[in-house]
């Protein structure tokens, strides 16, 4: 099979004045699993129902392999019920009028799967999805998350090429949930379709991916795979929504004192820095002496809280009037007040110019 | 050269798109159909009232199609306008007036009463008290000429003459019944709408002022009263616009005294065969109906400021009527008795006595229902054989069903296409022209039609005179009641689930027959059901329309009446109600729905 491509897609909705979708433009190559990242509203499920054909773009192209869904210029466009495609709806959508077993036949019987062989995938699914002993029930009689895996299974049985998620594991409870995450991984490694996953769960995101695309306000903020996503965020943005806790940055104004013990590290970044992001995990507080290479950047800072998550803990510090979460594995006892040294590799320094963009490398 | 090319293949794939969406092409078919219906007859109509027509030229003068301003001047200036309008839309305002200062305090004495108190039964008196909607609007008319009909008007005599006692002109015909019959009709109305504004309102206003130490009477007269302002306004414009709307009524009690109201007097030009003086009136009815209805909407959108729903749930803290309570018992049941017992009482009896209402042994008989020469009816068979009303029940119900089956499917349809249209202006347009049918009062807006179907325009043919026009007819004026239902049950299902058929690959048609429709099924129920009992009931809307070949139940009551048969005429009442009564539970048999929820309106 073929990679999806989308070019320059723009979509404004009728009666509103905002773009939902601008400029965007992404490649996806053939069994890949993408996660659609990004805060509520930021047009995630806009650009899944344009995929689908359930909304016409304004402009821009859609292009299936070297099939053309879409075409803004020539206003080509393939029916959604022609392109194949499966889509998991934010809401379920499930049938209210057909039992859970008709739910799923429908899309095979449209599809004019033989009888026989109708009866044999609904039963595969069925157990795959651990749906058992819900057939002859209405959805109105599930629960939220039973009607979700159903909705999930009514998409899946068909074996789309590309299947597309919106949100599907949202009303699952959290152990459900990881167990559910997993099984998709699985399900994608099995059936190597293509997976487009909307989510603003990140950490659904980080750990399903093989790209991430962020999105903000209908813009493509960055499009990367996971860990190059957390290292190397392209902007402030992105850096910000991404890792939690989040990213400490301060302004180079308002911290400038601080900013030029750090500054002198970056010459060549010294005239357009304007933001300066560290991730929590990358402050070293009173590390071992073999840790604090000689190049490193040091300072002292006060403690100010102390947060015990469990596995991790999460420290409120104060360097030099600007404060920070730094994140410790190994048990420590400080307490507030205490005054400790600080040590950062330099190359954990995210810096960013005015306009948000990071210019560090 | 290449910029025409293209051109031309976007125009050719705008166009394979739009084919492959009937949802366009059903929404232009709609759009251009329900302009038609609505806004043709309305233009013509409109028309009509500055060119001279066929039958007009003796009142104007002229050449058939000149334009004139004759009609006008008839209405508003000349030596007929006082009869033709002014006095009759004085007699409108007035009876709207005297049946709102009834209607309003009783429906509102007993909506508080059912809301507000622990009366006892409550259950079933608040659904006997929706019983008169069931009933055609002109039953009490019907029933009040059985009783006080008096020898001013020829055929049978009244129940009272039976018993010695002849009614006076002013009891038997005119004003006085007019507004009684009107408001015993429309009391359940007011009731209604005060029961639905009391439940609503949040029962922490009433609490937080018991709170800051109100007594009960305090509470009422300063916290619930005022809430109720805006349901007293809305109310008196209803009942407003009701009685514009009614025919029956003030055609049954008020034609022999030539007491004339504007529907009435509509009709009276109408059958004077006055096109252009029919239209005239015809037209002020509507812009008067246009004003009440938009003044109630307003009035509604200025409510917000009143909000006041309640938390969901909370529970009404019912004032006790202590030892009151017989008093108010029996206030209550005289209302019931007055309104429900005594008229079908006096239906089922009088067509089954000789002298009407005497109920001695030998005074019973069943000859008005199976006889063959009915005592001071010449030429009339018993009502079960008698061909005039079996051929008017045959017609009543064929154009029931085939208007109700149609506005309810109509309005599916209507709600499906506004839904998913809903941005584009024509989706707005068709919304809006849909609710149209609501603001035109009946009687007008079958003049409307009349004045559209006389002849044939283009490839419509002249309907005039034909069971066509008046399932047309009746089909548009009940859309409002169907794609209102049917907008509404769209809004609440969404797109969703037809998207989700459209993504598993199923074409529009699969769609619709195996997501849609079945899923709309329970709205559809409503949807024909309330049309069904609108027109089984339906005279205002049918009596200019029917022709001898096309009598209705309804319109064979009113015929009846004119003779003075007033057994049969009861008769066919009880008819009607017992075929509504059959076919509504019948429906919420094999539905499981109440059919008649929604019917306040
Ligand atoms: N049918 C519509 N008409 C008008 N505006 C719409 C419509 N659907 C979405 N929008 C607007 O487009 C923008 C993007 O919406 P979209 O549903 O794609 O967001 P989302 O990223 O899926 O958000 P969420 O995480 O809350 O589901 C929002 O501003 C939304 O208000
Ligand atoms: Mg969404």
């Amino acid at each position: 099979m073929t990679g999806i491509e989308l070019i320059n897609i723009n979509k404004t909705f009728t009666g509103s004045t905002i773009k939902a979708v601008e400029n965007f433009t992404l490649t996806i190559p053939q069994g890949s699993f993408i996660s659609l990242l990004g805060p509520s509203g930021c047009g995630k499920t806009t650009t899944l129902r344009m995929l689908t054909g359930l909304e016409t773009p304004d402009e821009g192209i859609i292009r299936l392999g070297d099939k053309v869904l879409f075409n803004g210029e020539t206003k080509e466009l393939v029916p959604t019920e022609k392109r194949g495609m499966g889509l998991v709806f934010q809401s379920y959508a499930l049938w209210p009028h057909m039992t859970i077993e008709q739910n799923i036949s429908f899309g095979l019987e449209m599809q004019k799967v033989p009888k026989e062989e109708i009866a044999g995938r609904i039963e595969k699914i069925i157990s795959l999805l651990r749906i058992e002993g819900l057939e002859k029930r209405y959805p109105n009689q599930l629960s939220g998350g039973q009607q979700q895996r159903i909705a999930l299974a009514r998409m899946m049985v068909l074996n789309p090429h590309i299947l597309l998620l919106d949100e599907p594991l949202s009303n699952l409870d959290a152990k459900l949930r990881l167990e559910m995450r997993a099984e998709l991984k699985r399900l994608h490694r099995e059936l190597k379709n293509t997976v487009i996953y909307v989510t603003h769960d990140q950490m659904e995101a980080m750990t399903l991916s093989t790209e991430i695309a962020v999105m903000s306000r209908g813009k493509l903020q960055q499009y990367a795979p996971p860990m190059e996503m957390y290292k190397k965020p392209a902007n402030l943005f992105v850096a910000d929504f991404i890792g939690s806790p989040p990213m400490n940055h301060f302004s180079i104004a308002d911290g400038e004192s601080l900013a030029k013990t750090i500054m002198p590290l970056f010459p060549e970044l010294a005239e357009k820095a304007f933001t300066i992001g560290l991730r929590p995990e990358s402050i070293m507080v009173n590390p071992h002496s073999t840790a604090a290479r000689e190049n490193f950047w040091k300072h002292s800072a006060q403690i100010e809280t102390v947060l015990p998550t469990g596995s991790e803990w999460i420290i409120g510090l104060r360097i030099d009037n600007i404060s920070f979460f730094a994140l410790l594995v190994e048990d420590c006892d400080y307490n507030p007040g205490d005054n400790v040294k600080v040590v950062i590799d330099p190359k954990n320094f995210l810096i960013f110019d005015k306009e948000g963009t990071r210019i560090s490398r | 050269m290449q910029n025409i090319n293209l051109k031309i293949t976007r125009a050719k794939n705008t166009i394979k798109n739009g084919m492959n969406d009937p949802t366009t092409v059903i929404m232009v078919i709609l759009v251009v159909v329900l302009a038609y219906l609505v806004i043709a007859p309305i233009g013509s109509m409109v028309i009509n009232t500055f060119t001279v027509g066929v039958r007009d030229s003796s009142v104007s003068g002229g050449n058939v199609g000149d334009i004139t301003g004759a009609f006008y001047k008839r209405v508003f200036n000349s030596r007929v306008s006082s009869v033709y309008f002014y006095k009759p839309l004085m007699r409108t305002l007035f009876v709207a007036i005297m049946v709102s200062i009834i209607a309003i305090p009783l429906g509102g004495l007993l909506a508080w009463f059912m809301v507000k108190t622990d009366l006892p039964g409550k259950k079933w008196m608040s659904s006997l008290m929706m019983l008169p909607y069931i009933m055609p609007s002109w039953t009490f008319a019907v029933v009040w000429l059985t009783i006080f009909k008096n020898r001013r008007l020829g055929g049978s005599a009244g129940v009272l003459e039976s018993f010695g006692f002849t009614s006076p002109d002013w009891l038997a015909y005119g004003a006085f019944p007019i507004i009684i019959c009107e408001a015993f009709h429309l009391f359940p109305f007011a009731y209604s709408l005060f029961s639905n504004s009391l439940k609503s309102m949040d029962i922490q206003l009433e609490e937080s002022a018991r709170i800051v130490g109100a007594p009960r009477s305090v509470i009422t007269r300063r916290i619930i009263l005022p809430l109720m302002l805006p349901a007293t306004l809305s109310a008196f414009l209803l009942i407003f616009t009701r009685v514009i709307g009614s025919f029956g009524t003030p055609y049954i009690l008020g034609t022999g005294v030539k007491y004339t109201i504007l529907p009435t007097s509509l009709y009276a030009a109408f059958r004077s065969g006055e096109t252009g003086v029919t239209a005239v009136i015809a037209v002020c009815m509507i812009l008067v109906g246009v004003m009440l209805i938009s003044l109630d909407s307003f009035l509604l959108k200025d409510n917000k400021r009143f909000v006041t729903i309640g938390i969901k749930g909370s529970i009404q803290r019912l004032t006790p009527l202590g030892i009151k309570k017989p008093f108010f018992v029996s206030f209550v049941l005289i209302v019931l008795c007055v309104t429900i017992f005594i008229p079908l009482f006096t239906l089922v009896t009088s067509t089954l006595t000789i002298l009407p209402g005497v109920l001695t042994k030998e005074n019973l008989t069943l000859v008005y229902w199976i006889g063959d020469t009915l005592p001071s009816m010449p030429g009339q068979l018993g009502l079960l054989r008698n061909p005039d009303v079996l051929g008017s029940v045959v017609n009543s119900l064929k154009t029931a069903v085939a208007a109700a089956v149609l506005s309810g499917f109509v309005g599916i349809f209507i709600g499906y296409v506004v839904i998913k249209k809903s941005h584009s202006m024509s989706g707005k347009f068709l919304k809006q022209i849909s609710f149209m049918p609501y603001l035109v009062p009946s009687i007008a807006f079958a003049a409307a039609n009349i004045s559209l179907f006389a002849v044939r325009r283009g490839p419509v043919p002249a309907l005039y005179g034909s069971m066509m026009l008046v399932v047309i007819v009746m089909a548009v004026k009940y859309l409002p009641y169907a794609s209102r239902s049917g907008i509404a049950a769209m809004m609440q299902l969404g797109n969703d689930p037809e998207e989700a058929a459209q993504i598993c690959g199923a074409p529009w048609r699969k769609r619709i027959t195996r997501i849609v429709v079945p899923i709309m099924k329970g709205s559809l129920v409503g949807g024909i059901m309330l049309p069904f009992i609108t027109a089984m009931k339906e005279q205002s809307l049918v009596i200019m329309l029917a022709t001898p070949g096309t009598e209705l139940m309804t319109t064979q009551v009113l015929r009846y009446t004119d003779y003075g048969y007033m057994q049969l005429a009861n008769g066919v009442v009880l008819m009607i109600v017992i075929l509504i009564i059959v076919f509504k539970l019948v429906i919420e048999k094999l539905t499981g729905a109440q059919a008649t929820s929604g019917l306040g309106r």
